[in-house]
């Protein structure tokens, strides 16, 4: 009798065990594809790292970040990232003038004054403009936005930085009022009813009240819209042209660093010791711009989710 | 505080403010509709790309350099020599100064080109169905073939392709019809009255023909959306189980601490990361550290990595959202962790994990940029077969023909577009329908 009780018990036992086991070999598992993220963070900085680093055996630390003159792919030879940083930003400044403004402004609109039927239709066809492939978006600036520019500028090239701003900035302004219209409907109705109590109009309480409760997020959101801008590859590299140059002028065809290492991964850079390397050095310096704007923005939301919760 | 006051009470100020906020608010609201407006103006744009002939394409009548007599036609006199009704049997029946010879008819028709054929037969006996003279005519396969047979005899008249013209210009003579002579600018004016308008748009032609480098009118997409379809289902293969993997540790297992908040934070930074960072990425591991090279596989791979973090938070508030008490009853039942999880916890969270992935999809895509590093190419002369087969893929199309300056090429792009976007709608309604059917089934 006890010792069939006994077996018993082993039997439990062992099936409590071979349970346990399976239980902790699927955590293991799982825990392996939550580690994945991670992985391809420390790879990223692995292989940019490692290819980039390359290059410094070719040019100095000087000549690569305070080189004025950008010429990977024709001779003679000299890797000055500065035209190719200067192009980029000048369209990310380009883009922010466009999107900051119209993506606030139709959050406001979404968030203070639009009624319940006009948001159902609004808020998802911004959702669907921000779902177009940004290849398409350079079409746009290619084929409709440059012609018009050329009625305004007779001398504008093909290729120009102007419409790549322009269709950057349309592209990013739909994030922009997504972001910030969580971050205004966020604000406390209260907040809101308070300030019409003292007699504010609508225009005073969304400047005065809203919009600086909301700060945090709204900020976030512009940091966020600027990293994308930075980032944004194909539109800038079908509209803006493959001519880096230290520029101010939007005018004129200009690279970004998206856009040569399109150029330079779509020629034979496979085996070429300097320009591949000088690709992963841009695609370090990218990374690391817009690492440290998502970590801001991140940083930003974080402290405003805390401030309303 | 009183002092800083900015509305202070007078009947002036306040129509002044109420004024101030009414221009802010039609500011707003105008800004709003513009950009929406403007965009809408942009996509109509590529729509009606479609709509416009894109090139003039005339066909000229031509006979030998030996041919003294003859410089120019009647449309009439054309379709006399060329209609089975044609009444012209002899160059005499035409005109009593020429020849007392029999017409020699040569032609051309192409058997993967009915439409050229058909077009002339219109132009002629303005029956698009009608039919052209068989006696006394030959029609070849190709244009060189009905050039050597015009070669042999002065008495001879015949339609070739302008390409084939153009080579032989220097043997042969185009003629003038209703007095309008064969030249760009007539055609182009539409003035030559065989003169055919070219479209591009998306049908069936446009769906199943591969890309070609030169002539825009007989480019299509085949080999580039089959390269995407293979693509999409590859990064779904790829990324579904490791995202859900990951979100179910992240939402069920984790403990709240230093691991799980690191990793948290590490995903939002990586759903910023620009993805062409994630084709530098790939090249280097699965291009050349894994060595699966310009292959579909090392795409789906890249693109895998490049959606996981939006694919993981979608799924995570998809788990987050199924009822605590669902995990509670399985567990009071005797089920352990992983059977509550399998067997209530996913089934109620599968909708919204799938309406999160199909999104994520549709962002893959249109990914070019990452695609363009690791290797995707528009040379490629044959729809992949295989994950380990060389590829081209939709945008690459667009981003390609766009640069070009041919005509028909912008118009090519456009339909690509379009096509692009419809599989983009396509998608996109899937994931309403299966996120509508769920939020009907809860309620």
């Amino acid at each position: 009798m006890s010792e069939q009780s006994a077996s018993q018990k082993s039997i439990n036992l062992q099936r409590a065990f071979s349970k346990e086991w399976r239980e902790l070999a699927i955590k293991l598992v799982l825990f392996t594809c939550a580690l994945l993220t991670i992985a391809t963070t420390v790879s990223i900085i692995y292989v940019l790292l490692e290819g980039g680093l390359d290059l410094f055996e070719y040019v100095t630390f000087s000549e690569f970040f305070f080189g004025t003159e950008w010429s990977a792919l024709s001779e003679p030879h000299s890797y000055g990232i500065l035209p190719l940083l200067s192009g980029t930003l000048m369209i990310m400044f380009g883009a922010a003038l466009i999107a900051l403004p119209l993506g606030l402004a139709s959050a406001i609109f979404l968030s203070e004054f639009a009624t319940d039927r006009q948001r159902k239709f609004i808020k998802p066809s911004l959702e669907v403009l921000a779902g177009i492939p940004t290849v398409v978006y350079g079409y746009f600036a290619l084929k409709f936005i440059t012609p018009v520019l050329a009625v305004v500028f007779p001398s504008i090239p093909v290729f120009n930085a102007l419409s790549a701003m322009i269709v950057v900035g349309i592209m990013v302004m739909p994030m922009v009022a997504s972001l910030c219209d969580d971050a205004l409907r966020a604000v406390p109705g209260s907040m809101r009813q308070a300030g019409y109590a003292i007699g504010a109009t609508q225009f005073e309480v969304t400047t005065n009240v809203v919009v600086p409760a909301a700060l945090s997020g709204v900020l976030a959101s512009f940091v966020l819209a600027m990293s994308r801008a930075i980032g944004e590859t194909m539109a800038v590299t079908i509209a803006a042209g493959s001519t880096p140059k230290l520029t101010g002028n939007p005018l004129e065809g200009i690279q970004t660093m998206t856009a040569f290492i399109v150029q330079a991964a779509k020629g034979d850079a496979q085996h070429s010791g300097a320009l591949f390397a000088s690709i992963f050095a841009v695609a370090g310096v990218l990374f690391l711009i817009t690492f440290v704007m998502n970590v801001i923005s991140n940083r930003i939301m974080r402290r405003y989710k805390e401030t309303y919760e | 505080m009183s002092e800083h006051s900015p509305w202070q009470h007078s009947a002036e100020n306040l129509t002044r403010r109420r004024r101030i906020s009414k221009i802010f608010k039609y500011t707003c609201i105008s800004m709003t509709v513009s950009a929406l407006v403007l965009v809408a103006v942009l996509i109509l744009q590529v729509f009606s790309q479609g709509l416009s002939p894109y090139d003039y394409e005339a066909t000229p009548f031509i006979v030998s350099n030996e041919n003294t007599f003859v410089d120019a036609l009647t449309m009439d006199q054309l379709q006399a020599i060329f209609s089975a009704e044609g009444s012209a049997r002899k160059w005499s029946d035409l005109n009593s100064n020429w020849p007392d010879e029999y017409i020699k008819i040569y032609g051309f028709q192409r058997e993967y080109d009915e439409n050229a054929h058909k077009f002339i037969t219109e132009k002629i006996t303005g029956d698009r169905d009608g039919s052209l003279k068989q006696k006394d005519a030959t029609y070849f396969e190709y244009p060189p073939q009905v050039m050597n047979a015009l070669l042999d005899s002065p008495y001879a008249i015949a339609y070739v392709d302008p390409h084939t013209y153009s080579r032989n210009r220097s043997r042969v003579k185009a003629l003038s019809l209703d007095g309008v002579a064969y030249t760009p600018e007539n055609a182009d004016s539409e003035a030559y009255p065989v003169t055919e308008e070219k479209f591009i748009f998306v049908d069936w032609d446009f769906l199943t023909s591969p890309p070609s480098s030169h002539d825009a009118g007989e480019t299509g997409v085949y080999i580039p959306l089959i390269g995407t379809l293979w693509l999409v289902a590859l990064t779904a293969l790829i990324s579904v189980p490791l995202a859900i993997g990951s979100a179910i540790y992240l939402e069920e297992y984790a403990k709240q601490g230093r691991i799980s908040t690191f990793i948290e934070i590490n995903i939002s930074n990586l759903a910023g990361v620009p993805s062409i960072v994630y084709g530098i990425l790939g090249l280097a591991v699965f291009y050349r550290t894994f060595g699966l090279g310009n292959s579909v596989i090392t795409g789906a791979l890249t693109l895998s990595l490049l959606i996981l973090p939006v694919v993981i938070t979608a799924s995570r508030e998809a788990i987050r959202a199924v009822p605590q008490s669902l995990r509670h009853a399985a567990l009071a039942l005797g089920s352990n962790r992983w059977q509550a999880i399998w067997y209530h916890v996913l089934p109620s969270a599968l909708p919204g994990v799938m309406t999160g992935i199909i999104l994520s999809l549709s962002r893959a895509i249109g990914e070019t940029a990452p695609l363009i590093i690791v290797g995707a190419a528009i040379s490629v002369t044959s729809a992949p077969g295989g994950p380990m087969s060389q590829y081209s893929i939709l945008p690459l199309s667009i981003y390609e023909w766009s640069d070009r300056q041919e005509p028909g090429f912008a118009e090519a792009a456009a339909a690509a577009i379009v096509v692009l976007l419809v599989v983009l709608l396509l998608l996109n309604g899937i994931a309403i329908f299966i996120r509508n059917r769920y939020q009907n089934k809860l309620s």
